[in-house]
């Protein structure tokens, strides 16, 4: 276990003086606490133990009523994820309308069990719960972003977009 | 005052109070896990629910205030089932530990499904699991038995002050603990123990140790400090095996702190003085001091008392001292002092509940030297020791040499002595320089009274027979008097208590014969400042309706 | 053809932003609350029989009138933007689409029961919602329609938004109030009630975003024009989202107590590939199922009730003949035992309890007597829980089983599912 003392997280500047303005919304610190994690989570892109002593700190709070929080609420990522999150709905209307064959589908391309991160770290693949657009089901988040409508081509040019945009970035792949 | 019914029984309530609270006072049992007296209302157990007529939902009994016509039934068939089905679904992922679990025999879990549990399960699933785990040096925690009731939350939060046992993740998975799985912080976390209604929290000391049916129970107080917090001591087979609180709402609420408890290792410690150094011991310290008196030398010898002793054993000390020997070289090492308030209790449990001063009876041991002619202070006794006007000294429950262990000189003027006897239940520096040693016993080897910082008179119950030839110091007090021709006749500490309450100043309305189970306060002089009662305030609990939320 | 209320906008380039807003009549509403007296505006939304969107349809006019006129503590408005009910997908569009309908309808509901500030309570996954009614909000604070003296009339009013983290318990009333607090979702006992005992401990109202979005409506229009549009006691139009084996998924705004045949038929189109209809839930996940002999029924609040389901948030699920029930029910039961908070018994214990019986079923291991211990674990659970989540996993279980008990049993019976695996729609069939 690292000693947490030594995990130092560099926030950017834009994010710490975002916090105090969302603090400020509130009569007691303490409530907002959901839309810090959030923001914190937003710059480093995952909560580890120091950004969430970082919060409870910022917020004067005890630290396991941070973590209480952040192990509550599935959008707070308390494990390094890859690169890119795929998050699909397999809940009843995008299953009505194909969504495990769609998972499945994702699986096979990319070699993961959904919950699992590619050998490459650069992506996700998780399954979960209704998010709020079965109109246009089945329906997917791309690194936050709404994908609906979907089928096999459109998630195959999904994969293939965050293939060049990992390419343009320069990156390893 | 609003009357409600409860099965068929017209009640006369409080307002504000709740039906369980109601039902309890009146000898009516509901089951319940999480609502604990002295907790803010959860409400998440709901193995409570009783039947309120006019409404058609089941409601909680602990989180639902009395209203005047309310009628109430806790035993109809939609109840009953109603219990039937949170036992059942509390046991659908517990573990069947009952066999290896060292809450067996006082289970709340256990005992509710006596009535409400159901001999073959229904449940033929796979069961949710987790690790056992140890959450610092006091306290393991099997969370696959863990209920949620949240009562240890509760406790470490609003009572001991100290958020640190949290809830993690949710649903099925949800987990109860400390941070990052560490330890407990809080002095007085081990209360956790006591207060989890099943065996998810229990003492890593006591482990294993014995079956709770097998132990005896004797009430008693803890000596670890002056507040003299009310305890049980559970003992079989001859040995203390833990401390449990017990309730004084003067005193300690009910409360321990971890350190209290875990005091009862001592006990039973390597280090026990179990015999004489030699079985002439008595009979040649007796023979020394006789001397000396022969010699109208009785101003020659010195005698410590101890504020680790009871007042009936520091009674008969100055009594031996000031009447048989004839010296008033009498004298005590304090504890140290405490200007902190003692009282009221309120929340969360401050920091000092847990006194400065280590020794129990530091108020006893002044009342008794002042009774009669003493020395200034132990300090004088010692530099008269120094100086070689005192030749002969007799030390009771005490350590000399730690005491004022800024003065290397004390090792040495001890040795000079020409006797020097040590009465103590541990080895301890001077012991070990003396002549010689008697076994004494400890507090939980006798009878007899401790007077708290408060002047609070509270009664030790013996809960063992003394280790080895040790006993009370009294008692060796007796013996050597006898052998110096005294008449003495005491045959208990009761006896001791009759002469104090008759001699002692202060101790004047103590009844021996009948001291109440919290205690009784002695009085304070009459040219002392009357100090306000510094105690307990019994109403200082939370709001019992408060809920936690 | 229906009158479009809420959705007019809809279709506009621009439609969320102030200028478009108020060229259409926006925030005129809120003028002419501000000029009356709070309790006729209370009166006014009691008198058009408003009824809550979001699941419950208690009436909005009698839930402000229960917040005490003098107090103590701040009262607060939160807006209930957590839309987690599967099948549900109208808020966001409100948020995305009209941001400015639902600030000027939390202003004048502020207004009506004395509050000062709302939080808008939304969903944390939806990003461009969250971030049109943020710029809707800067826009509004700019033009001193929210802040202090909005529109000069000596009000002060302030609106924030308040992301929520992935937990469907959290539509729950008082689950908000604590997600809002920075505490875990989890449910508070009631009494005391949110409009007594609420946000940081004041009188708080908690309303559905299309609840509140009707609100400007209401006060411009007049109460008996909106209580006109649907059935007695059931008014207004309503933002029905269908979903599943429809030709025409998507969101409609039709008026309160259109049959459910029509919606499936007429509007959607009747159902796709040539295949017949099974199973209709009417309201959202939590709403007791339909068989195709029941969908003549009103969709509106009394109706479903009549029938022994329930109106919920409008979110209609359509299953075809390809449809497994078991599979179905099974897949929900995963959702609410995800989404359990943890906090009591019956839920923590029983809901995926149920869950694992259900995936046994589907999976061939299924046993006598499985089906009466479901329903015995159902009754068990139902009204012993602090919040409704441990009734909305019931209900629906109970439902699904009452309708269709031989496809049970079947499946029992054969050791294995009688439908086969989950149609793929993307293999040419």
């Amino acid at each position: 276990m690292n000693d947490m003392s030594e995990n130092e997280i560099n926030l950017q500047a834009a994010t710490t003086s975002a916090i105090d303005e969302i603090v400020s919304h509130y009569p007691v610190a303490e409530a907002a606490l959901l839309p810090v994690l959030h923001k914190v989570q937003d710059d480093i892109g995952w909560l580890p133990v120091a950004a969430m002593d970082w919060v409870a700190e910022r917020l004067d709070l005890p630290r396991v009523r941070v973590y209480g929080v952040t192990s509550f609420y599935t959008m707070f990522r308390r494990e390094e994820l890859g690169r890119h999150r795929l998050e699909i709905c397999t809940n009843i209307s995008c299953s009505l309308m194909g969504a495990e064959h769609l998972r499945d589908h994702l699986a096979r391309k990319l070699g993961v069990r959904p919950g699992q991160t590619t050998a490459d770290g650069r992506i996700t693949l998780i399954e979960v719960e209704c998010l709020g657009s079965c109109g246009t089901a089945p329906v997917m988040l791309v690194d936050d972003e709404f994908h609906e409508n979907l089928d096999p081509q459109k998630v195959d040019k999904i994969l293939a977009d965050l293939e060049a945009l990992d390419k343009e970035a320069g990156k390893d792949g | 005052m609003p009357k409600i019914t409860i099965d068929g029984v017209e009640i006369e309530a409080q307002e504000g109070q709740t039906i369980l609270q109601v039902a309890s006072e009146n000898g009516i049992d509901i089951p319940h896990f999480c609502y604990h007296p002295q907790m803010k209302i959860a409400g998440n157990c709901r193995m409570c629910l009783v039947e309120i007529e006019k409404v058609p939902k089941l409601q909680i009994s602990c989180g639902t205030q009395v209203r005047d016509g309310m009628v109430v039934n806790t035993k109809s068939e939609k109840v009953v089932k109603a219990r039937r089905a949170i036992m059942e679904f509390l046991l659908i992922n517990h573990p069947l530990d009952c066999p290896i679990c060292d809450e067996a025999g006082e289970c709340r879990l256990q005992d509710y499904c006596f009535e409400y549990g159901q001999a073959i399960s229904r449940f033929a699933e796979e069961k949710h699991t987790f690790e056992r785990l140890d959450v610092g040096p006091d306290i393991t925690r099997n969370m696959n038995r863990c209920i949620h009731c949240t009562r240890c939350i509760r406790f470490l939060r609003d009572i001991a002050g100290i958020e640190e046992a949290g809830l993690s993740e949710r649903g099925g998975h949800t987990a109860v603990g400390p941070y990052l799985e560490k330890s407990y912080q809080s002095p007085f976390s081990m209360n956790i123990v006591d207060a989890c209604p099943c065996g998810a929290l229990t003492s890593r000391h006591f482990r294993f140790k014995a079956r709770s049916w097998l132990m005896k129970k004797t009430r008693s107080l803890c000596a670890s400090c002056a507040r003299g917090c009310n305890a049980y001591l559970w003992t079989y087979q001859g040995r203390v095996l833990r401390m449990t609180p017990a309730e004084n709402d003067q005193v300690n609420q009910c409360w321990l702190c971890n350190a209290g408890r875990l005091s009862i290792e001592r006990i039973h410690a390597e280090d026990r003085i179990l015999e004489p150094t030699r079985s002439s011991a008595l009979d040649e310290a007796t023979g020394k001091i006789k001397t000396y008196l022969d010699n109208d030398q009785g101003d020659k010898i010195g005698l410590l008392i101890s504020p680790r002793l009871t007042n009936e054993d520091n009674y008969l000390l100055c009594k031996l001292a000031r009447e048989v020997i004839g010296t008033s070289w009498l004298a005590y090492v304090p504890g140290e002092p405490d200007d902190r308030p003692f009282g009221p209790m309120n929340r969360p449990l401050p920091e000092w509940f847990i006194r400065k001063d280590a020794a129990p009876n530091s108020q006893g041991a002044a009342d008794m030297i002042a009774s009669g002619d003493h020395t200034e202070d132990a300090r004088t006794l010692i530099n008269a020791v120094a100086s070689g006007q005192i030749r002969v000294l007799l030390v009771f429950s005490e350590d000399p040499i730690a005491a004022f262990s800024d003065d290397p000189g004390v090792a040495e003027s001890l040795e000079n002595l020409d006797l020097l006897l040590v009465s103590a239940s541990h080895r301890n520096l001077t012991s070990e320089r003396a002549q010689m040693v008697l076994p004494e016993a400890t507090f939980a080897e006798k009878d007899g009274s401790f007077t708290n910082e408060a002047g609070r008179v509270q009664l030790l119950s013996k809960a063992l027979e003394p280790a080895g030839q040790s006993r009370s110091a009294w008692q060796t007090a007796q013996e050597l008097a006898k052998l110096l021709k005294a008449k003495w006749s005491y045959a208990s500490a009761a006896d001791i208590m009759r002469e104090i309450v008759a001699g002692v100043p202060g101790y004047e309305d103590i009844d021996p014969a009948a001291l109440p189970e919290q205690g009784a306060l002695k009085k304070q002089p009459e040219n002392q400042d009357s100090e306000p009662n510094v105690e307990g305030d019994p109403d200082a609990r939370v709001d019992p309706v408060d809920t936690d939320q | 053809m229906a009158e479009k209320v809420l959705t007019a906008r809809f279709e506009q380039k621009d439609s969320y932003r102030l200028e478009g807003y108020r060229a259409d009549g926006g925030y005129k509403a809120l003028e002419k609350a501000l000029g009356m007296k709070p309790e006729e505006v209370i009166e006014e939304v009691k008198k058009s029989g408003l009824r809550g969107r979001g699941g419950a349809g208690f009436p909005a006019g009698v839930k402000w009138s229960f917040v005490p006129k003098e107090s103590e503590k701040p009262k607060y408005l939160c807006v209930n933007a957590d839309e987690g009910e599967p099948g549900t997908f109208k808020d966001r569009y409100i948020m995305e689409l009209d941001p400015h309908a639902l600030i000027e309808g939390s202003a004048i509901a502020a207004y009506a029961f004395g509050s000062h500030a709302a939080y808008v309570y939304v969903r944390g996954e939806f990003k461009l919602p969250m971030k049109r009614l943020e710029e809707a909000l800067a826009e509004a604070r700019k033009a001193g329609l929210i802040g202090k003296n909005i529109l000069d009339s000596g009000y002060d009013f302030e609106m924030w938004v308040h992301p929520g983290a992935g937990a469907y318990v959290c539509g729950e009333e008082t689950a908000l109030i604590e997600s809002n607090e920075g505490h875990r979702g989890m449910p508070r006992l009631k009494p005391p009630f949110p409009a007594v005992v609420g946000l940081f401990g004041g009188p708080t109202v908690v309303n559905n975003v299309e609840t509140l979005a009707y609100v400007p409506h209401i006060i411009n229009r007049g109460a008996d024009w909106f209580a006109s549009l649907g059935p007695e006691k059931n008014g207004g139009t309503k933002l029905f989202g269908v979903s599943g084996h429809v030709k025409k998924p998507g969101l409609y705004e039709l008026p309160m107590g259109t049959s459910l045949r029509e919606i499936i038929y007429d509007v959607c189109g009747g159902i796709r590939d040539g295949k017949e209809l099974k199973a209709v839930i009417p309201g959202g996940s939590s709403t007791p199922v339909l068989t195709p002999d029941e969908i003549d029924v009103k969709m509106d609040f009394d109706s479903l009730a009549k029938i022994g389901s329930m109106f919920g948030s409008g979110a209609i699920i359509v299953m075809d003949e390809t449809t497994c029930m078991v599979r179905a029910i099974a897949r929900l039961a995963k959702f609410y035992a995800h989404e359990s908070c943890g906090q009591c018994t019956p839920c923590r214990e029983g809901v995926p309890w149920i869950h694992k019986i259900l995936e046994r079923i589907e999976a061939g291991g299924g046993r006598e007597g499985d089906i009466e211990l479901l329903l015995d674990i159902c009754d068990n659970i139902q009204g012993n829980t602090i919040c409704p989540l441990g009734d909305a996993c019931a209900m629906p279980v109970r439902g699904f089983i009452d309708k269709f008990k031989a496809e049970f049993e079947k499946h029992i019976k054969q050791g294995k599912c009688p439908i086969g695996p989950i149609p793929n729609p993307w293999i040419n069939q």
